[in-house]
């Protein structure tokens, strides 16, 4: 368990492609939508609980990267930037209340022949075994639990957990301290951890 | 360390986020507490149930839809940098104290060519008669030099602008229609003018014009210039 090297900013090669997209190479700015879309599409999604949603929020978030790229300054990792917004987002939705989701993320597709079909959906594997299909319930019941979690809570344990950031990084993010962020992680692992106790508690050493 | 102390560790130890210190007591101290030693692997198994959250992909339209708002931003951004261009030219010119001055030298130009400029075939003028009788012929001497002399306008921007001004042709023109009763207005002539006309006439003034703010610094100029004239 031992503690991780850091990067400065100017050796994350993620914030070299943000300065390169601040020259003017949108290249750049692909390499980093790539890279970074669909991890930014999973914290919102378990931020919200709504695919349509999270991808919504997703784009804007990526759309304000675009809109700031001329002011932005590496004064961080660019995944702690990132995600700092994608926070700020999620958060500004979960208060809103009230959630317009794109008409792209709603309407039907149409397909080449001009007919209707349904949007593609999570996979799931007819094959799947018994074990498969307790894990899936062992995530549902992890999902909501995350959910009733406080959101300054959850959101550092998926980043932590998640998105491998450690803990100063996350206190980037959420604009807090490391210490902070200890014990908003120390807590949202204690509330898994009574909530899955039946799991938890079969286990042995 | 007591217990309670190390496991309000445990977490962040697992998690690689203890210095050296810490972490050498929390394994020091779980090498001889088994209760401990629980804890820490019921948290473990925990960190191994979160590995079954399903990590959701975008959707296959994702890249699509944020290229086409991405797109649309382009748009608008393009829009806002003319906007943005346009005010700081706009700015940067000075257009409006310009035009402003551009458009008293109309107006006054006006008055002049309509009752006070001996020109050819000129149309008897229509000017109100008190605005004549405010307007001395020594005044507008001067002036009448001016308009002889175009070259002195020339390096003057506002002056090229009087092209978009208009009628101003048809106020230039010899062969123009006789000017609007209105131009020679004696409410819609500057103060200024009325008590000093020929200060237009002053070529160094012109050349100012471009950076007036008001008509006070005008006028000090132009007594300046008169006072130095007449020494």
């Amino acid at each position: 368990m031992e503690r991780k090297e850091r990067l400065t900013p100017h050796e994350d090669p993620d914030v070299q492609l943000m300065l390169r997209f601040q020259k003017g190479d949108t290249e750049a700015f692909q390499q980093l939508f790539l890279k970074y879309s669909p991890s930014v599409v999973n914290f919102a999604f378990h931020f919200l609980s709504s695919r349509g949603r999270a991808e919504e929020i997703a784009q804007e978030v990526f759309l304000q990267v675009y809109r700031w790229q001329e002011r932005y300054e590496p004064k961080a990792k660019f995944s702690t930037w990132l995600f700092k917004i994608a926070n700020n987002h999620c958060l500004n939705e979960v208060r809103r209340g009230e959630y317009k989701i794109t008409r792209d993320s709603l309407d039907p597709i149409i397909d080449s022949e001009g007919e209707e079909r349904e949007r593609d959906l999570p996979d799931t594997n007819p094959d799947e075994g018994e074990e498969s299909v307790a894990a899936k319930q062992t995530a549902e019941r992890i999902e909501k639990i995350l959910q009733r979690l406080p959101k300054n809570q959850s959101a550092a344990l998926m980043l932590s957990r998640m998105e491998g950031m450690s803990y100063q990084e996350v206190a980037e993010v959420l604009g807090c301290t490391e210490k902070a962020v200890k014990s908003l992680v120390f807590r949202a692992t204690q509330s898994l951890k009574d909530g899955l106790r039946d799991i938890v508690d079969s286990y042995d050493l | 360390m007591t217990c309670e102390r190390i496991r309000k560790e445990l977490v962040a130890y697992r998690h690689g986020e203890l210095a050296e210190r810490e972490r050498t007591r929390v394994v020091d101290h779980l090498s001889t507490c088994l209760s401990c030693t629980r804890e820490e692997a019921q948290l473990a198994r925990v960190s191994q149930l979160l590995t079954n959250l399903e990590r959701i992909t975008p959707s296959p339209n994702f890249a699509t839809t944020f290229q086409r708002r991405l797109a649309q931003e382009g748009r608008v951004e393009q829009e806002s940098r003319l906007v943005r261009w346009w005010q700081e030219w706009l700015s940067s010119w000075q257009l409006a104290p310009a035009l402003a001055g551009a458009a008293s030298l109309v107006v006054f130009l006006g008055y002049v060519l309509s009752g006070h400029l001996t020109i050819p075939q000129q149309a008897p003028s229509r000017v109100p008669a008190e605005v004549v009788k405010q307007s001395e012929p020594s005044r507008i001497e001067p002036l009448a030099q001016a308009i002889e002399q175009p070259e002195l306008f020339a390096n003057y921007g506002a002056i090229a602008d009087l092209d978009r001004l208009a009628h101003f042709d048809e106020v230039a023109s010899e062969n123009a229609p006789e000017p609007e009763p209105a131009v020679a207005r004696e409410e819609e002539l500057p103060p200024a003018l009325l008590e000093n006309p020929s200060f237009f006439a002053s070529y160094p003034i012109l050349q100012r014009m471009e950076q007036l703010e008001n008509m006070e610094s005008v006028l000090s100029l132009s007594s300046g210039n008169e006072e130095q004239h007449n020494s």
